[in-house]
């Protein structure tokens, strides 16, 4: 199952890397990298990944625009999305949640555990 | 030990911090109760005494700002309020002890020890290490009868390292503790008063490395056990070939090469906020100036926690919240407290990767050595380590016992598995039985925690010694240790910890006691009522196993076990019946639709909990 493709949409380069070492040792799946949410649409229409890890807070275009982009698009409205978050409250999570995306992962996140957590939302074997 | 003073009574200021710090403790003070709060938000304390009355915010509020923000420190409230009403309103915001003004300076002090000693879950008035002794009462540190004259620094360094006896110190520990904030010591000045101790301590007729460095990572008291081995050990090389670098290694070693890829630019961010916060001094802060501010310390904030550095994390984002709250001219001091404590934080961290290694395997299983042969036990560490395995090595069953008091008393983590090296030599007869004594305790753990011993001979009347006592597995020396960890793993992977279970019975009264019954075995239960749902709730929870009642309206457990073994997926997943028959035929029934075991109802817990343990392990 080293097959998956990430992509990931977030303005930090530092998290940028992390992302990319955790999941790329930890699982070998590849990830994309999408420094800003109109970069992140280009890429998700052209290289349809099997996911989307987008970051909330982000200059310009944040995650919430992003996503709404995302889904009003027939190209991208299926794939499926997980929030990157500071950590917050319970209720901000469900808010989140209710967006439309299949789940929310808060930073710091730990990037030995990142692939096998997105592995159990989106039900996938590792 | 550090304490902060929040009081606004100078004449009380003056005398409680002489006081305290003839006692040797460092000694912040704060003025009024918002101070107090900066100053507690931001440094590290062992203690805070907090006057009731206070300007700004009062010492009750401060008080549950403090436990609200979930700072632990022990908190002493002093006032002049007398009666058990306010005492009961002190201790309810969170405060740990309540002294009344007017107060025996004496007493004050022997409060502070009591709730020091009990910090440190030590209930000893008296710190050893052997011979050695440091009496906190009296000041004094005797070795063999002899007083040791220390200068104030050394008798505080030596407190440190004995109530902080199994940790690596850092230098950033080290002055934490013993200086207050507004010192700025050098490493070097560190590193002189360790020098300077260890050299009384020998002199003394101590060992000369009672104090061992831990180079990139700070210093630590050398266990005791290990102290009459000391010449054995010295000279002991590693011949094992260079272990080829793992997931675990690959992955820290990339995260330590992003950190200080980054470091440049930390560096700017850091300077970015300072000026901003200069401008702020004069008056000239712009408003984009602020919003980029914000996004700077936003940023600072997420890295730092990504690393580990959690301190380092809450002070950017205190600046980011201070500077969203559109600081007023006077705030410029508070932003600067806070900007100094974040790159005191961040210049110290030069070598990050124990902090990221601690960060990444904090979910980790834990693995407790005990016994005393460095060589293996260090072995035992990389190989775990690579295995992304934490570890605990604790050179005696005696202070193995204490360790796990101690971690079930501060509900922290205990070991998944544990090895324990034993002696069947005649000379080690105490030992040996307190190593077995150890054993049999971890088998009481409700689930059981898993022991491997390493035992010197191998022999049926020794391995028969260690099965009675409870230990699950028994390897002769030499052990490899590579194989010790795989057996360690297969441990770890048996135990219940997160199994999922699914069970269908119609009975809702079973259904609802089963998570209380199963409870202490970490389990992750799905209960069904209705069989109707039994194939899409199987797809989603995907179990490890299941558990069936035979009769339940619209399908029979039996039905749903046929099905289940013509899939193949589930045609391998284990599979228990539960019955109110003992009926041979319906037995014969459950069996020929491929199900693993019967369980009779009412059923018992614990057998019902073997039985599911033994099929999870097959």
């Amino acid at each position: 199952m080293n097959d998956k493709r990430i992509l990931l949409i977030d303005d930090e380069e530092t998290i940028q890397e992390v992302v990319q070492v955790g999941i790329e040792i930890e699982a070998g799946w590849q990830v994309e990298i999408a420094s800003s949410g109109l970069q992140g649409i280009d890429l998700a229409q052209t290289q349809q990944p099997d996911a989307i890890l987008l970051d909330v807070m982000m200059p310009d275009m944040d995650g919430i625009s992003t996503l709404s982009r995302l889904k009003a698009n027939h190209q991208t409205k299926a794939i499926p999305v997980i929030f990157l978050t500071a950590k917050t409250q319970a209720t901000d999570k469900d808010q989140l949640k209710s967006l439309g995306v299949v789940d929310v992962i808060t930073k710091p996140f730990n990037s030995m555990t990142l692939a096998s957590q997105i592995a159990k939302i989106l039900g996938w074997k590792m | 030990m550090k304490i902060l003073l929040v009081d606004d009574d100078e004449i009380l200021i003056d005398i409680l911090t002489r006081t305290l710090q003839e006692k040797s403790y460092a000694v912040d003070v704060a003025m009024d109760g918002e101070q107090g709060w900066i100053y507690g938000s931001t440094y590290n304390y062992d203690l805070i005494i907090l006057d009731w009355s206070l300007p700004k915010l009062d010492g009750i509020s401060l008080c549950q700002r403090f436990r609200a923000n979930d700072y632990e420190t022990p908190i002493i409230l002093l006032t002049s309020r007398d009666g058990s009403q306010n005492k009961i309103r002190g201790l309810d915001a969170g405060a740990d002890d309540y002294v009344c003004k007017p107060f025996d300076v004496d007493e004050l002090t022997a409060r502070i020890r009591a709730l020091l000693r009990r910090l440190n879950c030590d209930f000893l008035p008296v710190l050893s290490w052997g011979d050695l002794q440091l009496d906190p009462c009296s000041y004094q540190v005797i070795y063999q009868e002899q007083v040791l004259s220390l200068a104030a620094k050394e008798y505080r360094l030596l407190e440190l390292f004995l109530r902080h006896s199994q940790e690596v110190l850092s230098i950033e520990d080290i002055i934490e503790s013993l200086w207050s904030s507004m010192e700025y010591p050098s490493d070097a000045t560190v590193r002189s008063h360790i020098r300077h101790l260890r050299k009384k301590l020998h002199l003394a007729g101590l060992p000369k490395d009672i104090i061992i460095t831990v180079r990139g990572q700070g210093y630590y008291l050398k266990p005791l056990s290990q102290n009459n081995h000391l010449e054995d050990h010295t000279q002991i090389t590693f011949n094992s070939p260079e272990p080829k670098p793992d997931k675990h290694a690959q992955h820290l070693a990339a995260l330590t090469s992003i950190w200080e890829k980054h470091h440049p630019k930390r560096q700017q961010q850091l300077a970015q906020l300072q000026q901003a916060i200069a401008s702020l001094k004069t008056g000239n802060l712009e408003v984009s100036d602020r919003i980029s501010a914000i996004v700077t310390a936003h940023s600072l904030a997420g890295n730092l926690g990504q690393f580990g550095l959690h301190q380092g994390s809450r002070l950017a984002k205190d600046i980011e919240q201070l500077l969203q709250n559109n600081p007023s001219q006077e705030q410029w001091q508070t932003l600067h407290h806070k900007l100094t404590a974040l790159s005191q934080k961040i210049s110290r961290e030069r070598d990050i990767t124990p902090q990221i290694n601690q960060t990444i395997l904090a979910n980790s299983p834990l693995l407790l050595i005990v016994g005393n042969n460095s060589q293996l036990n260090s072995q035992l560490t990389q190989a775990a380590t690579d295995q992304g395995i934490l570890t605990e090595i604790i050179t005696s069953p005696e202070l193995a016992k204490t360790w796990l008091q101690k971690q079930q008393d501060s509900y922290q983590k205990l070991p998944q598995t544990v090895v324990v090296n034993l002696s069947f030599a005649d000379s080690h007869n105490d030992l040996r039985q307190e190593s077995l004594e150890l054993i049999s305790e971890f088998k009481l753990f409700v689930p059981s925690i898993p022991v491997i011993v390493i035992g010197d001979h191998d022999n049926f009347q020794d391995r028969l010694l260690v099965a009675r006592h409870g230990g699950s597995f028994y390897l002769s020396q030499p052990a490899n240790p590579k194989q010790i960890i795989t057996l360690s793993q297969q441990a770890i992977q048996r135990s219940s910890f997160g199994k999922k279970i699914m069970v269908v019975d119609d009975d809702i009264e079973l259904l609802q006691i089963l998570p209380t019954l199963l409870e202490p075995w970490k389990f992750k239960l799905t209960t069904l009522d209705d069989p109707r749902q039994f194939w899409d709730v199987l797809q989603i929870v995907a179990p490890d196993l299941l558990v069936l009642d035979i009769e339940m309206p619209y399908l029979s457990g039996i039905e749903l076990c046929k099905v289940l073994r013509t899939h193949p997926y589930w045609c391998k997943i284990p599979v228990l019946f539960l019955s109110v028959y003992s009926d041979v035929t319906i037995s014969n029934q459950v069996f020929a639709s491929g199900a693993n075991d019967l369980v009779n109802k009412p059923i018992i817990p614990q057998q019902l909990v073997y039985r599911i343990l033994n099929h999870l392990k097959s």
